[in-house]
């Protein structure tokens, strides 16, 4: 824990502008989505680990 | 500053957050969507060399698992990607929750490039499994202007190098 507190306190303007980076790239793209979109991003693993588990016992 | 760290899963934290997880989706909706989440997470608690391992994306506010992260670190831990995400099922009524599920990706990238900074990994790789999910990391890749930093993209992975 101390190791990141440090981290953070000597890279605060680099990690300031990596979140303002990230924020605006997620909030822009984020923008487009609708709901239903934004649902099958969030639920997606959730079908592909189904999918692979049915994979790995069908075969 | 964000209310989120990664931290690496215990046997008993698993077991609690898996607890809490099934007394928000119920018992049928979690033996059906989070069971396999679970039974996969089990088995990769420990860093193995060249297989994925379960991190837990902690809410520093509540104490609890917002979310369940497959990340990978090279021998050496010269890299870090993060493959899948998976959000908790409080987050999955997304017309009530949409705004904490946008902070919650812009958190989760943020803490994960940390993570592989901290860690001394020169790149850091964040997979788009999807079209939704590439959709997010090219417009973070088109928003990455840091001086000293590079942002590209290798087939679906969105590579960061910092320092």
């Amino acid at each position: 824990m101390t190791n990141v507190i440090q981290f953070q306190r000597s890279n605060a303007d680099l990690l300031a502008k990596v979140e303002r980076a990230v924020a605006a790239g997620v909030m822009s793209a984020a923008a487009t989505m609708s709901n239903d979109e934004l649902k099958t991003l969030v639920l997606s693993p959730y079908r592909e680990l189904a999918q692979d588990e049915a994979t790995k016992l069908a075969a | 500053m964000s209310k989120y760290q990664i931290r690496e899963f215990t046997p008993e934290r698993l077991k609690e957050t898996g607890q809490r997880w099934r007394g928000i989706a119920g018992e049928d909706e979690f033996d059906i969507e989070l069971s396999g989440l679970f039974d996969w997470c089990t088995t990769h608690l420990q860093p193995t060399d060249g297989d994925s391992q379960a991190w837990e994306l902690h809410n520093t506010d509540n104490g609890e698992c917002d979310a369940i992260m497959e990340m990978v670190d090279s021998q050496k831990g010269a890299l870090t990607k993060l493959l899948k995400l998976f959000l908790t099922p409080k987050l999955w009524d997304v017309e009530a929750n949409r705004e904490a599920v946008i902070s919650l990706y812009i958190d989760l990238f943020v803490e994960a490039i940390k993570a592989g900074a901290l860690k001394g990994a020169k790149d850091v790789k964040l997979y788009g499994r999807n079209d939704l999910m590439l959709s997010l990391l090219r417009s973070i890749h088109a928003h990455w202007q840091i001086e000293g930093t590079k942002a590209r993209f290798e087939g679906r992975f969105l590579t960061i190098s910092i320092g």
